[in-house]
């Protein structure tokens, strides 16, 4: 997304549809190893199941985001010490709210105290599902990252995630140039104009007018998301990354980054059992070796490629 | 003739313009089977992608292929040879012509065995039709099997030419 002059620090964002892939796990992890190049601020913001802590070896901290949406204390004074050098944590709220709960002005509100965060990198942890808060706070980071796992149930809602990151993001693109509901009332009409599938509503779209395609071409050219793919057992797991960041190109017309992959280890629940994180109890494990390399991919860019 | 002039089939095969030769053929051999092959990251869109559509992207592969290769030929000036035309007129692939299509092909054996995962010597045990050095059948199969698609020939029939020749040799013990 383009930065914003304004803002002090670059936020990175972990979404996908599905739960209990290794969200979590991964983001709390890249935070650790991201601590040690800046100052990290890691927001849970599954209103619904906040569990970020866990991760960090950490019981549930007492303040939460509950305190900044119904007692207006500020995002700031919610950071609690995560116990890392560099590294704060803002707690979600656990069962009171989800993130349909979430009124606009609260949520323009949190938005705003986020980047205003006074930190290098802000790591925001959602919850699963499509809804719209949850997608608008995705796409509020610069670098927009989905975990997978070499599981079908992952990929199909992995797609279906990013088709409607896609969509509400070009959606308000749309509405700002006098194109409201544009995208929704073709889908409806989807029969009549032969539509089938999400490239076919793009190109429809692009064939309206010059200036909707302009608009498309733009925002395509400018959306890029990350993959990661969590709980790899072998080399053909591991290429699943390639093939979905090749689909998404080729089928959708999105680009992405695969950058990397994270083996499966018995290590990561034995940690969080007990109480400790993985990248501390296990700096020399496989996923921390893993993570360090993803956190330098997502940093410069790099990705993995099957030609080396 | 330059590469800027090939990007659009770079592109197809998501590759950079710099390229070798080896990463045009990985890339295509990779795309092929994503495009052909069902598997769990094409199934969750098969009913939304008609075949009609998913033909097109192969068609897309294998023309920006064939077209690198001929760049690929202009640029070393001599023939990277469709692997078709090598092929026919080959009646037995023992090692001794696997080798030969694989030098054809310009590909060594230290790549050869980093994408395959095979050992380098049981490579060339084979090329060498050096039968008794070899592992048990079904784990030579399996060599040959990765060895043929690597080449992008046709495994199945690859495998069971070797494979014949080889129990006949080891019957008649030479
Ligand atoms: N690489 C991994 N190896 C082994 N277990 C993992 C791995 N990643 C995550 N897990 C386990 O999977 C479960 C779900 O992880 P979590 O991060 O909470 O998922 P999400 O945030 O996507 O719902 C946790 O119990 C965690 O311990
Ligand atoms: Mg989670």
């Amino acid at each position: 997304m383009k930065k914003d002059p304004t803002r002090k620090c670059e936020i990175w964002a972990v979404g996908g549809g599905k739960g209990g892939v290794g969200k979590s796990f991964v983001l709390s992890s890249i935070g650790m190893s991201l601590a040690q190049k800046g100052k990290v601020v890691m927001v849970d913001a599954d209103l619904g199941g906040a569990n970020l802590h866990n991760f960090l070896g950490l019981s549930r901290p007492s303040l939460s985001l509950t305190d900044f949406f119904e007692r207006k204390i500020m995002l700031s004074d919610l950071i609690v010490d995560s116990g890392i050098a560099n590294l704060g944590l803002l707690t979600g709220a656990i069962g009171s709210i989800g993130a349909e709960g979430i009124k606009h002005s609260q949520k323009n509100k949190f938005f705003n105290h986020i980047k205003k965060l006074d930190t290098d990198y802000v790591l925001i942890d959602l919850g699963a599902g499509t809804h719209f808060n949850t997608i608008d706070t995705f796409l509020l980071a610069e670098k927009m990252i989905i975990v997978i796992t070499p599981e079908i149930i992952s990929i199909e809602n992995m797609y279906n995630f990013l088709r409607n990151v896609f969509f509400r993001r070009l959606g308000v693109i749309f509405t700002e140039h006098g194109y409201r509901d544009l995208i929704m009332s073709t889908w409806q009409r989807r029969a009549e104009y032969s539509i089938n599938n999400f490239k076919q509503l793009v190109d429809f779209l692009r064939q309206q007018s010059t200036e909707i395609a302009g608009i498309i071409n733009s925002e395509l050219s400018d959306f890029k998301v990350h993959i990661i793919l969590n709980q790899a057992r072998n080399n053909q797991d591991i290429m699943i990354g390639n093939s979905v960041k090749s689909i998404c190109l080729k089928f959708f017309g999105i680009h992405s980054l695969y950058s990397g992959y994270v083996e499966y280890d018995e290590l990561v629940s034995r940690s969080v059992n007990q109480r400790q994180a993985y990248m501390k109890a296990y700096p020399l494990g496989r996923c921390a070796r893993e993570i360090e390399r993803i956190t330098g991919n997502l940093l410069s860019g790099r990705q993995v490629s099957i030609i080396k | 003739m330059n590469r800027e002039d090939y990007r659009h089939y770079f592109d197809i095969l998501e590759l950079p313009l710099e390229s070798s030769l080896a990463d045009v053929r990985k890339a295509y051999l990779f795309l092929r089977e994503v495009y052909t092959i069902p598997s769990i990251v094409t199934m969750p869109v098969d009913e939304e992608i008609s075949s009609e559509q998913k033909e097109e992207i192969v068609r897309q592969i294998e023309e920006a292929y064939h077209g690198l290769l001929l760049l690929f030929n202009e640029e070393h000036n001599t023939t990277v040879e469709d692997i078709s035309n090598i092929v026919s007129g080959v009646s037995v692939f023992d090692g001794a012509v696997l080798k030969q299509i694989r030098e054809k092909l310009r590909i060594n054996l230290d790549d050869m065995a980093m994408a395959t995962r095979i050992q380098q010597k049981h490579l060339v045990n084979l090329e060498s039709d050096n039968y008794e050095a070899l592992p048990v059948n079904v784990y030579t199969r399996g060599f040959v099997v990765s060895y043929a698609k690597y080449l992008s020939l046709d495994p199945e029939m690859v495998a069971e030419s070797y494979m014949s020749k080889l129990k006949q040799r080891k019957k008649t013990g030479r």
